[in-house]
């Protein structure tokens, strides 16, 4: 999957929680309760396994970061 | 009818808000710690009474009181309580406004309400920032035994406002409080928002009855953050929904993984887990048994019409890994053919739900409210069940095409009926697909002309993003059934067909 296929699934996932930001390097402002829901949509669409000390801001600070996160879960 | 219980001999500490529901006066430790909020001194309840005093002080002064809603639009949780016990101290009808970032603005509600007054800011001395409000033209009084007026998600259309009793609260606070050991392990942790009726009453008001100590993390976004000021604020007792309790474990078992454990101070030694919103499943059950191996687990089944619990089950139960519920303290169940004819046990039907905690209304909805509460008082759940020969229920789904999506309750059909009205539209059919994270998603179907799905794209847009269809496809002709119906297993089987690729 492509950076552009990737950041165009990520923001499919996150539309069921917010409105998403037009700009990758944006806050996300995921509230707790949608970022462990979000978490277990990663985990059902790709196939990796969130650890817990992944949900930091690094991750899912904002969409840019999320690609980065998600690229790098999925090429291991 | 709505005032103070006025007692021979009152208490000497009486915690104001709480006062204004319970017989006894609401007792409390002054010494007792309340609250433990992120970056402030945790709060005595002597500071929480003196501060929910003076807060209550400046809104009577404004003009607060019964048959009027106040709402408070406070997103943090120490604030929050603060005001919303000053609201019923005040006797008026307390109204929770979301004002997180990112949420629908709060405006429209407290309008509808007929809210005067709207607590923006509260801080924990009592300090409040209030906005004033427009009275609308013609302002009715508010029922004045209304303590709680409490939003839905609006399943099915516009959010509707139920309106929760004092003494239904009251009722369903000490029924909870009767089964969930709060009292024996007094350091609670609150996780989700309190706008939120089950962490509002349910776990916060319960708690402050129990004299319980608050730990407040609403805030707090990140599982792992959350555990560990759990562990450092040694919270005994955690209440969420199954995602988050899931997440929470995990990141308990992680730090297990690394030799950490309840004597390292890195996990907290909790004494019970509770769910409520859905029940837990055998794995999460499994996952918080290992990560809180001391902790007892409770499945909870409630709405916001009934206060909100209606059920529970613990884990010593038999049947609590089959689902089984048991009506909490005051409330009998009953489940009816939809037409009040009673059946028998092990017969699925739609379930009722009788006692002192069911609403008094829906605001300005009285045929809603004629839906729901039958003419002798049996509140109708909207939920499919049975009861077993000993009484214990098993919910097995709506019964009203509603979905629960990341938590929150969709109605299929008034998403659907809102893309029909795309001027290219002719049909639209919404169907929902079971998904592992979010519990639900919709997909919808228009049939019309160029540019209908651009439309009903449009016109989702207005929707929250829960009630979003995920995909709106359009479709030369809807696949119909013989008599002419939208053939809905056929849209099921397009909708499967077309979602994104899943793990096998």
């Amino acid at each position: 999957m492509s950076a552009g296929e990737l950041e165009a699934t990520l923001r499919e996932i996150l539309a069921a929680h917010l409105e998403v930001p037009a700009g990758a390097e944006a806050p996300l402002d995921l509230p707790s309760l949608s970022l462990v829901v979000v978490a277990e949509e990663l985990e059902a669409r790709f196939g990796f396994v969130v650890a817990a000390r992944e949900l930091v801001a690094a991750n899912f600070g904002s969409l840019a970061a999320l690609v980065g996160y998600c690229g790098r879960k999925t090429a291991r | 009818m709505n005032s103070a219980p006025i007692l021979a001999t009152p208490p000497a500490h009486s915690l104001p808000g709480l006062r204004r529901l319970f017989a006894d006066g609401a007792p409390y430790h002054p010494q007792a710690c309340a609250l433990v909020c992120a970056n402030a001194e945790p709060i005595t309840y002597a500071a929480l009474a003196a501060a929910v005093e003076k807060a209550a002080q400046t809104l009577a002064g404004l003009g607060a009181g019964p048959s009027g809603a106040v709402g408070v639009a406070e997103s943090e949780p120490c604030g929050f309580l603060v005001a919303a016990l000053a609201v019923l101290e005040c006797g008026a009808a307390l109204l929770p406004l979301d004002a997180r970032p990112g949420a629908p603005a709060w405006e429209p509600l407290a309008t509808r309400s007929r809210a005067r007054i709207v607590i923006t800011e509260a801080e924990p001395d009592g300090a409040l920032s209030v906005a004033f409000l427009e009275p609308a033209p013609s302002w009715t009084p508010l029922d004045p035994r209304c303590g709680l007026l409490l939003f839905t998600s609006g399943s099915s259309g516009a959010p509707k406002g139920v309106l929760l009793g004092r003494a239904g609260l009251a009722a369903n606070i000490d029924a909870i409080l009767g089964y969930l050991p709060v009292r024996a392990a007094p350091r609670t942790a609150i996780v989700l928002p309190l706008i939120y009726g089950y962490a509002l009453v349910g776990q916060a008001l319960a708690g402050l009855r129990a004299g319980a100590t608050l730990s407040l993390l609403s805030e707090v976004r990140f599982p792992a953050q959350q555990l560990e000021a759990m562990a450092r604020d040694g919270v005994q007792g955690l209440s969420s929904v199954p995602v988050s309790l899931r997440l929470l474990a995990r990141a308990a078992l992680e730090l297990r993984a690394e030799g950490q454990d309840e004597s390292t101070g890195a996990i907290p030694k909790l004494a019970y887990a509770a769910s409520a919103g859905a029940p837990l499943d055998a794995a999460t059950c499994d996952l918080l048994r290992r990560a809180f191996p001391q902790a007892r687990l409770f499945n909870q089944y409630g709405l916001t019409e009934a206060s909100p619990r209606v059920a529970y089950c613990s884990d010593d139960h038999p049947r609590f890994a089959e689902g089984a519920l048991l009506p909490i303290a005051g409330v009998t169940l009953a489940i009816d053919d939809g037409l009040g004819h009673p059946l028998p046990a092990g017969q699925e039907g739609h379930l009722l739900v009788r006692g002192r905690s069911t609403m008094l209304g829906y605001l300005d909805d009285e045929p809603a409210t004629q839906r729901a509460l039958r003419p002798d008082g049996a509140l109708v759940t909207g939920d499919l069940g049975h009861l077993d020969e000993g009484g214990c229920l098993f919910v097995s789904g709506r019964a009203d095409g509603v979905v629960k999506v990341a938590g929150e309750r969709v109605g299929v059909e008034g998403v659907a009926e809102l893309l029909r009205g795309a001027p290219a539209v002719r049909d639209a059919v919404v169907v929902a697909l079971p998904d592992e994270a979010l519990g639900a998603r919709l997909f919808g179907f228009v049939e019309g002309d160029a540019g209908a799905a651009d439309q009903a794209r449009l016109a989702a847009r207005q929707l929250s993003p829960a009630k979003r269809p995920a995909q709106i496809t359009q479709l030369e002709k809807l696949p119909r059934t013989s008599n002419g119906k939208a053939d809905l297993a056929a849209l099921r089987e397009l909708a499967q067909r077309g979602r994104p690729g899943r793990r096998g």
